[in-house]
């Protein structure tokens, strides 16, 4: 009897660390998934770049902004967007390539994960809508 | 008249063969008083319609003045005016004279003769047309009178010895036919005679051959001797006596025929006379002549010959008689009189250029009119002045003198109020801006070195406008210019040299003309006047933006002047006007053009955002844009297959050494 209680308690007792560890495990899981992949980033400083667009090359950056216009496209190759940055009234241009497989759209907003190639391209690596 | 002298000659011929007279349907009856009856009367045309005939006939549509042939239309009939110039001699005379000093006299005077003639018309024979006649005479003294009537009177006396040698020839015809008459009784009384002793001596003859068996046969042969020798000589003197016959018949007949041409000549003289009134355009004077043919010919005699007709007459197949031409001449004097009162009335009203015309015309069949005579000489002066004026003023637009022809026609509307002087003008200055606007495409076309298309549009501006002042100034600076062609070619290689195309464009006339026949220079010539031309363009509108503060804008067209010539000094000075206003805009673009220049695509492509967020309607950055992200995805293109190219080798390589 005190055999059947004792496997009992021990039943309940993996059980409910079984369940919490399952918690714990969705709880991390979930917060890596909402996680801002990003968020180790620095913001891309603006006014510097627009100054001297090539003493940034080799750099990521982080670029908050909403999606201006296209300006130039090609299938193969990628397209290139005006962007406006957030709490700027400027535009820039980024280069997103055709491998990113993103839907743009004029006023989309964006978190973009971006590398500055050379001749100051700004090569956008990852997208984030927000 | 041939077929009638033919008929005359049978006729008397047939008399001189028969001894017999012509036959009565065509015999010459003399005339009683002042009558001459001649031809038959078939073919008159009394107790008609003259009026209807005579609209009928001609063609009363074609009154009109032919200065070029020198004659005038009036109810379908030329009248012949002389020439031109002589019939405008007369009439500027006309305008210019006095009123005739006896005219009035001289008008009731005629008035009388016509006067007298309508009693004479009314049954009065006896002496009013003798006294007629006389007043004929009175006429004549008057100068106005150019001794139309004197001839007239003339032509009836002529008539009337016609009249009194046929009277005398039918005297002496009266008493040939006596002779005539006894000639024929005494032949007649000879062949009776001759006829009983024929037929004595035949009897005799016959009863001799029974007799001479008897014994008494001698004495009848000697009867018969007798008679034989008597009717011999009474035959020879009957033929004798019938030459005489002949003789004196064939005398009677060319008495006939004498009168006959007498009356025929004197009948044609008048009618000739008649015809010739009218058309000197003196119609009282052809009303006296038809009233006095009428009276001195029957009735029978009042159609006109048509050999006279067709001399005065050519183009018309008009029957006239005396009747007509005296309709037609009363016509004329009505039309003349209505023509006066029109142009008193056109006069009045100030429209004198109607005035003068319709004078013109009434002149031309009025000239010997009393109503025209008499005409105001004041408005005849008026009217002169007018006529002068016309006529110098369509002398200078034959000569194309526009500015005397716009000078002219101040002058005469002042005169008159019905002057066309609107279309004249339009036709002048249609003339002057057609030759302005020729003389501008010569200036044109010899800037852009087209020397023979320069020659072409200038003779079209000398052909609209000879008297152009400016083509004058044109020719005079064509002529320096081209004195001076060997010192432009010169001037125009330094200056090439120099790479001073503004000069070479301030004076591209004066090397225009000096290169006509250089097409090497020319067409130098043209690119750098088209190109400055450009930019003066490209200046201008800039100015206009600059004006309305939009300094952008204004920048951009002095940009793209830049591409075309950037040396050029209007430019530079122009650019350097605006600069402070748009220094930060040009400093982005150049920064832009820079990186573009050195393959900095991304640079360059920041820098013409950022210009175009200061200028939006930027046509430098939108084409900068355009050309630049081109650029840069050809770059990225390449670079990515070179990755690739890369990343493939390296995968290779790795597989080998695994």
């Amino acid at each position: 009897m005190a055999l059947k209680q004792n496997n009992r308690r021990s039943i309940t007792l993996n059980s409910g660390i079984l369940i919490l560890f399952g918690m714990i495990s969705l709880a991390i899981f979930i917060w890596y998934q909402n996680a801002d992949s990003m968020g180790d980033m620095d913001e891309i400083p603006i006014e510097s770049y627009l100054d001297s667009p090539l003493n940034f090359v080799g750099n990521r950056y982080r670029l908050t902004g909403q999606i201006d216009d296209l300006i130039k496209g090609d299938m193969k190759v990628g397209r290139i967007f005006s962007v406006i940055p957030q709490n700027y009234s400027i535009r820039i241009p980024v280069f997103i390539p055709e491998s990113l497989s993103a839907n743009l759209h004029a006023r989309q907003r964006f978190q973009m994960g971006l590398t500055v190639k050379e001749n100051g391209l700004l090569w956008i690596d990852d997208l984030k809508k927000y | 008249m041939k077929n009638l002298l033919n008929n005359l000659c049978f006729i008397i011929f047939s008399a001189l063969l028969l001894g017999q007279k012509p036959p009565p349907s065509n015999q010459f009856v003399p005339p009683n008083n002042t009558d001459v009856n001649i031809g038959p009367r078939a073919g008159t045309m009394d107790g008609k319609n003259i009026l209807t005939l005579s609209d009928k006939v001609f063609n009363t549509e074609s009154d009109v003045i032919d200065f070029e042939k020198g004659t005038f239309k009036w109810k379908g009939k030329t009248f012949s005016i002389e020439n031109s110039r002589i019939f405008k001699a007369r009439f500027e005379r006309y305008l210019n004279s006095p009123i005739p000093g006896r005219i009035f006299e001289y008008n009731e005077e005629m008035e009388e003769v016509l006067q007298i003639l309508a009693l004479h018309k009314l049954g009065d024979r006896t002496n009013s047309i003798v006294d007629a006649w006389e007043k004929l005479s009175d006429l004549a003294e008057y100068e106005e009178d150019e001794n139309r009537s004197l001839i007239i009177a003339n032509t009836i006396s002529d008539v009337w010895r016609v009249k009194k040698e046929n009277r005398n020839l039918n005297f002496s015809k009266e008493e040939l036919e006596r002779l005539e008459r006894y000639q024929q009784t005494v032949i007649a009384n000879r062949k009776s005679n001759l006829m009983k002793k024929l037929e004595r001596r035949s009897k005799l003859e016959s009863s001799g051959s029974r007799e001479s068996v008897g014994g008494s046969g001698e004495a009848n042969k000697e009867i018969i001797a007798s008679l034989k020798e008597e009717t011999n000589q009474m035959s020879s003197e009957g033929q004798f006596r019938l030459l005489d016959l002949a003789k004196t018949t064939s005398k009677i007949a060319g008495l006939e025929t004498q009168s006959i041409t007498n009356a025929l000549q004197a009948k044609l003289i008048f009618q000739s006379q008649i015809l010739s009134l009218f058309m000197q355009r003196s119609f009282k004077h052809c009303l006296i002549a038809c009233n006095f043919y009428r009276y001195i010919f029957s009735g029978s005699a009042q159609k006109l010959d048509k050999k006279i007709l067709k001399e005065f007459f050519p183009d018309s197949n008009f029957v006239a008689t005396v009747n007509s031409v005296e309709q037609l001449s009363l016509d004329a004097l009505s039309d003349i009189k209505a023509s006066m009162i029109a142009i008193d009335n056109a006069y009045l009203s100030n429209q004198k250029v109607t005035a003068l015309r319709r004078l013109q015309e009434t002149f031309f069949l009025g000239e010997r009119n009393s109503l025209v005579k008499v005409f105001d000489l004041e408005k005849k002066q008026q009217l002169l002045q007018l006529y002068r004026e016309i006529e110098a003023t369509q002398q200078l637009a034959d000569l194309k003198d526009y500015d005397a022809v716009e000078l002219s026609l101040g002058k005469i509307t002042s005169l008159t109020s019905d002057f066309p002087d609107r279309s004249v003008l339009a036709y002048v200055n249609a003339n002057k801006r057609a030759s302005n606007i020729a003389l501008m495409s010569a200036q044109q076309q010899i800037i852009n070195g087209e020397g023979e298309k320069g020659r072409i549009y200038l003779e079209d501006a000398i052909r609209f406008w000879p008297l152009n002042p400016a083509v004058d100034e044109f020719t005079s600076q064509m002529n320096r210019e081209v004195n001076l062609t060997f010192k432009a070619t010169e001037t125009f290689d330094n200056l090439l040299k120099r790479k001073n195309y503004r000069e070479i464009y301030d004076r591209s006339m004066e090397f225009g003309l000096a290169f006509s026949q250089d097409p090497e220079r020319a067409a130098q010539l043209k690119e750098i006047s088209q190109n400055l031309l450009r930019i003066d363009g490209l200046i201008v509108q800039s100015d206009e933006f600059l004006a309305q503060e939009n300094f952008f804008a204004a920048w951009e067209f002095l940009d793209q002047a830049t591409n075309i010539d950037p040396d050029d000094p209007l430019l530079n000075r122009a650019q350097s006007k605006l600069a402070p206003k748009v220094a930060l805009y040009v400093n982005v673009i150049d920064q832009a053009q820079s990186a573009e220049r050195k393959g900095f695509y991304p640079k360059s492509l920041v820098k013409y955002l950022q210009a175009q967020d200061q200028y939006p309607a930027s046509r430098i950055c939108r084409i900068g844009i355009e050309r630049v992200s081109n650029a840069l995805l050809e770059t990225i293109a390449k670079s990515s297959k070179i990755e690739n190219e890369i990343s493939e080798i390296e995968n290779k390589t790795s597989f080998k050494d695994l």
